[in-house]
């Protein structure tokens, strides 16, 4: 999949069977033109941080949301999480953690990062397509974002 | 009295009428009849004097007689004198008459005297005789001399006689004394044996030839419990058992014959006596006879051995005690030489009482512990007690043991240490046991660190298992039924009809699928979930679980009786879930019912708070109540009532968790209720141990 320069929505996920699952539910509801896909942790921190694979891209260019798995081969999703929430310049963007668990410790370690949500996926496709597009609909419909990259709105107010 | 009247009476004339009252001749015979009559009296008054006088004169006799006869002629002068007046001459002749029997037998008496006072000596005869009598004289005052020589040694002889006699007179009044005094002493000591008699101990009883009581002390009142007065006179063998009478009858005769002073009885044979009451008394008993006043007098002395067998008995009991035990009871004089040797120390140290009396004690002390040994004789020599929890001691084997100890002092009747006494016990094995059971704990200890590792390793595995579980199990299961979805959407038009039912039979299992194993992963949580007990109000907790409920009542008529529900100490969140499944089980079994309703109430079982539960539902056979906690255990089938058979399993192990109960009553197509107990609030670490301990297994 070759990126495109705008990516509405980065979706983190490692198995293709979620991965079809979840694009299909995402482009039934209308929610993003451009959904960017990546296979593992490695991959998602390349892509964010424009480094590797991804180092021609341009870091201006961020996703509006990252939709996490936990479960990665490589780097697995906290540690990619943790890496965005730390970074100040990729700390503003809203990682929404969709994994198969509900367990209470990655519930309290995704929070302890910085997620700024935790999604169980149910094994119910309908109820599953409910929560996508629920979600979908919040971030990027009705939650407000500043207009520039939060990152480089503060590298500007930081020079003289 | 008419004599004497005739006497004294004047009838004749006086004689002075003879005299014709011729006052001459009157007085001539009066005059010369009066001086007649004084020379009449002088004479006899001369004679008498004479005759005292002279009291050698001899025949005095006829002077007194001459002296009675002239004094009779005196009176009849006097009487003529008198009857010249009166004319009594009865008087006068009686008189006369008088004196005419004296003068007559006066001189008849001198008749025979004349040749005697003839035969008398004359003056010149007399004289010869003087000079005889001079030279008589003579003789005689020697003798007299002699005579007053011999009256004084006969005086000096009464004198000393007299002497003597007051000296015997003396002692014999001495004697007489000292009779009195004995006589005292005597009574004095009969009181003293009689006291004795009454306060000795012993009972004392007198009995004589014929076996009758003639003595009954105090002490004998006290023993036979009958009082002296009772007994006297009785035979003693009313105080003899019927069993021994002829034969004791017989030996105190016996007794008697032998004229032995004292005997022991009953040194053989044990003796008794027969109380008042009928009851028997040992006793000892010594007899004595004794010969009073011609009479035999048999004395029983008799001491009641009621305490001495006791104390005998008691003897025997600690004896048998001492021997029985199977400590080592010993005992040893100040220096720790053995004076005695129970069987149990024979038993714990090997030697035999006859090998180590009189040996020191230190033949069991091994060398390393005399020290020890005599600080602690030294110790209870000045009347302490020892005591040694633990001490080495050597067998006759010269094996060593190990012994608990207890040294007390053993005193006399005064209070002096004579003695030790020693107890031990062979701990030897005991010490064994302990090490055993030290070993054991040390073992079990490390059983248990291995244990805790291995269960710490599982549980790492298992939590490592349900995490797995949770993201990859529920994954496929997503994306059959994500993909079934589809399927059914996407080309449901092109399926036969077959396929669709088949399709949807995919769905439904992975629903169930998907719920089953979110119930599991939730009972595994509980079992990992650490405990924050506060205190929490059930009323809410219940309010809030039957508002989610709503969806399921929809087109359903449910009564909810929600009545006073306690505060408990607990986990909120846990709570909740207790009554998500307890409510939800109630909502779910009574759909049936055209009217359902539910229960929620408290009440005092035992002393304990017991919330319940209760539903008109259709209940259950309660001989399936065993299975209702179990996992996956269900008591309908699925297509009747949806459900895991977890829930309940999740319930039990929350209420556990906090040390409550649960369990349920119910009745088929009667209902049930269930209820729980919530315990003390326990201490939450323990808690969590216990329930990841009821995860492993």
């Amino acid at each position: 999949m070759t990126e495109p320069i705008e990516v509405d929505i980065l979706l983190v996920e490692d198995n293709p069977d979620d991965l079809e699952l979840t694009l299909h539910a995402l482009r039934r509801e209308h929610l993003a033109n451009n959904i960017f896909a990546v296979r593992d942790g490695e991959e998602a921190v390349e892509f964010l941080f424009c480094t590797g694979r991804f180092q021609q891209r341009d870091f201006d260019h961020l996703p509006r949301l990252v939709l996490l798995d936990l479960k990665l081969p490589k780097l697995n999703g906290l540690e990619v999480l943790k890496r965005v929430k730390q970074d100040p310049r990729t700390k503003a963007l809203p990682v929404v953690v969709l994994t198969s668990s509900k367990e209470e410790r990655d519930l309290v370690a995704s929070y302890n990062l910085g997620a700024n949500s935790y999604i169980q996926k149910p094994v119910d496709f309908d109820r599953f397509r409910e929560i996508v597009k629920s979600a979908g609909l919040y971030w990027m419909v009705i939650n407000q974002r500043p207009l520039s990259n939060p990152a480089q709105a503060s590298r500007a107010a930081s020079q003289p | 009295m008419e004599f004497l009247k005739r006497l004294i009476s004047s009838d004749f004339l006086p004689h002075g009428t003879c005299y014709l009252w011729d006052p001459n001749i009157v007085w001539l015979h009066v005059i010369s009849d009066s001086l007649i009559t004084l020379a009449y009296y002088s004479i006899p008054l001369a004679l008498v004097y004479l005759v005292r006088k002279r009291r050698d004169l001899p025949f005095n006799w006829i002077f007194w007689m001459f002296g009675l006869f002239i004094l009779g002629c005196g009176t009849t002068h006097l009487m003529e004198v008198w009857t010249v007046w009166h004319g009594t001459y009865l008087l006068s002749g009686v008189v006369k008459a008088f004196t005419a029997a004296v003068s007559v037998v006066t001189a008849v008496m001198l008749v025979p005297l004349v040749p005697k006072a003839i035969a008398l000596p004359g003056p010149g005869h007399l004289q010869a005789i003087n000079q005889a009598l001079k030279h008589q004289a003579g003789e005689r005052a020697q003798r007299e001399q002699e005579l007053i020589q011999l009256t004084e040694e006969l005086e000096l002889r009464i004198q000393n006689r007299t002497a003597e006699l007051r000296s015997i007179n003396h002692s014999l009044q001495k004697e007489i004394a000292l009779g009195a005094e004995s006589q005292q002493a005597l009574r004095a000591s009969q009181a003293r044996l009689s006291s004795v008699i009454e306060s000795a101990t012993d009972a004392i009883v007198a009995i004589d030839e014929e076996q009758r009581i003639v003595l009954f002390n105090v002490a004998a009142e006290k023993m036979f419990a009958c009082s002296a007065k009772e007994a006297m006179g009785r035979p003693l063998s009313g105080f003899i058992p019927e069993r021994f009478r002829a034969s004791h009858a017989e030996y105190i005769d016996r007794f008697g014959e032998t004229g032995a002073t004292n005997r022991t009885m009953g040194a053989i044979d044990e003796l008794w006596g027969l109380r008042a009451d009928g009851t028997e008394v040992p006793i000892e008993a010594s007899i004595s006879q004794t010969e009073a006043a011609e009479r035999k007098l048999f004395t029983i002395i008799l001491r009641d051995m009621t305490e001495r067998k006791q104390a005998e008995a008691r003897n025997v009991l600690l004896a048998t005690i001492v021997e029985s035990s199977g400590d080592a009871i010993v005992s040893k004089d100040l220096s720790g030489t053995i004076l005695s040797w129970n069987t149990g120390a024979q038993q714990i140290y090997g030697y035999t009482e006859a090998e180590i009396l009189g040996k020191s004690v230190n033949l069991i002390v091994p060398p390393d512990r005399r020290d020890e040994s005599n600080r602690a004789l030294l110790e209870v020599a000045q009347g302490r007690m020892v005591t040694r929890d633990e001490t080495i001691r050597v067998r006759k084997d010269g094996t060593l043991l190990t012994v608990s100890l207890i040294l007390s002092p053993m005193r006399n009747p005064e209070g002096q240490i004579i003695g030790i006494s020693s107890i031990a016990h062979d701990i030897t094995a005991r010490k064994a046991a302990e090490r055993q059971v030290r070993d054991l704990n040390l073992q079990l200890e490390r059983r248990v660190r291995e244990r805790t590792v291995d269960l710490e390793a599982v549980n790492k595995e298992l939590e490592a298992f349900t995490y797995s579980v949770s993201h990859d199990l529920r994954a496929p299961l997503r994306h059959i039924a994500g993909f079934s979805k589809m399927l059914a959407e996407e080309c449901g038009a092109s399926l036969q009809p077959g396929g669709l039912h088949y399709l949807q039979r995919i769905l439904d299992g992975t629903r169930r699928m998907g719920m089953l194993v979110d119930d599991l992963l939730n009972l595994a949580r509980i079992g990992r979930h650490q405990l924050r007990l506060q205190v929490t109000e059930l009323h809410s907790v219940v309010k809030d679980v039957i508002a989610e409920l709503t969806p399921d009542m929809e087109g359903r008529e449910v009564e909810w009786k929600i009545r006073n529900l306690p505060h408990v100490e607990g986990d909120p969140a846990l709570l909740r879930v207790v009554f998500q499944n307890l409510l939800s089980n109630a909502l779910k079994y009574t759909r049936p019912r055209a009217k359902a309703v539910i229960e929620v109430g408290c009440e005092k079982m035992a002393g304990e708070q017991v919330v319940y539960v209760r539903d008109n539902g259709v209940g259950f056979n309660m001989i399936y109540a065993d299975k209702l906690f179990g996992v996956f255990e269900r008591l309908h089938r699925s297509e009747d009532f949806e459900g895991s058979g977890v829930g309940l399993a999740t319930a039990q192990r929350i209420v556990q968790k906090h040390g409550g109960r649960i369990w349920a009553q119910a009745e088929l197509d009667k209902g049930a209720t269930f209820y729980v107990s919530f315990g003390k609030a326990r201490d939450t670490q323990a808690e969590s141990e216990a329930a990841m301990a009821g995860d492993i297994s």
